[in-house]
């Protein structure tokens, strides 16, 4: 991460940008494992400023990956507050990095259906987001949280 | 030139930080060996 992804351009302006970034080295202080709750590195987590967490993610990411967690994640902070319309903004451009990592990008169209549909409240609009994920990716887990949806 | 990313050390600066700035927390726990 220190080496390949962090120094990125697309990362690092992304990161500054939107976030205070901080970050603990588990040798100098091994109470931060503790304190989040962690048990293997490198750990990334968006929380807002009051700690409440939105996405963790563990293991190294690489640049495209990292860019796709961390829009998903900034997305799903806006859901979570109830700021729907930010929150379609953010999964709408989200596509652009999750394009290339189809789990994500599955979860990406799971969640900007169910953020046009919170925005609305018009179920159809839930139905025909869900059956493009479906469409794209059939045999995604994200696909599979339909089912219930469209059993008949 | 090149962006790079400015690590803060201290979790209540940073939040506070977040606080004027309105923005969130990117929490990084990494073992440097």
């Amino acid at each position: 991460m220190r080496d390949n992804t962090y120094p990125d351009p697309r990362v690092s302006r992304l990161i500054n940008q939107s976030t205070v970034p901080v970050q603990f080295n588990i040798v100098e202080d091994p109470g931060a494992m503790l304190r989040y709750h962690s048990f293997w590195t490198p750990t990334m987590m968006l929380q807002d400023a009051d700690g409440v967490e939105y996405r963790r993610s563990y293991g190294a990411l690489s640049p495209e990956a990292f860019l796709a967690e961390f829009s998903l994640g900034k997305a799903l902070r806006y859901l979570h507050s109830g700021n729907f319309r930010k929150a379609i903004d953010l999964l709408e451009h989200a596509r652009n990095y999750t394009a290339v990592h189809p789990e994500r990008n599955a979860e990406n169209h799971y969640w900007l259906a169910v953020g046009k549909y919170r925005a609305t409240d018009d179920p159809a609009e839930l139905e025909h987001g869900w059956q493009e994920l479906r469409a794209k990716h059939p045999s995604s887990d994200w696909a599979r949280k339909t089912d219930f949806s469209f059993a008949d | 030139m090149i962006e790079t990313v400015t690590w803060r050390t201290s979790l209540e600066e940073a939040r506070m930080e977040a606080r004027e700035t309105g923005k969130d927390l990117l929490v990084d726990l990494f073992n440097p060996g």
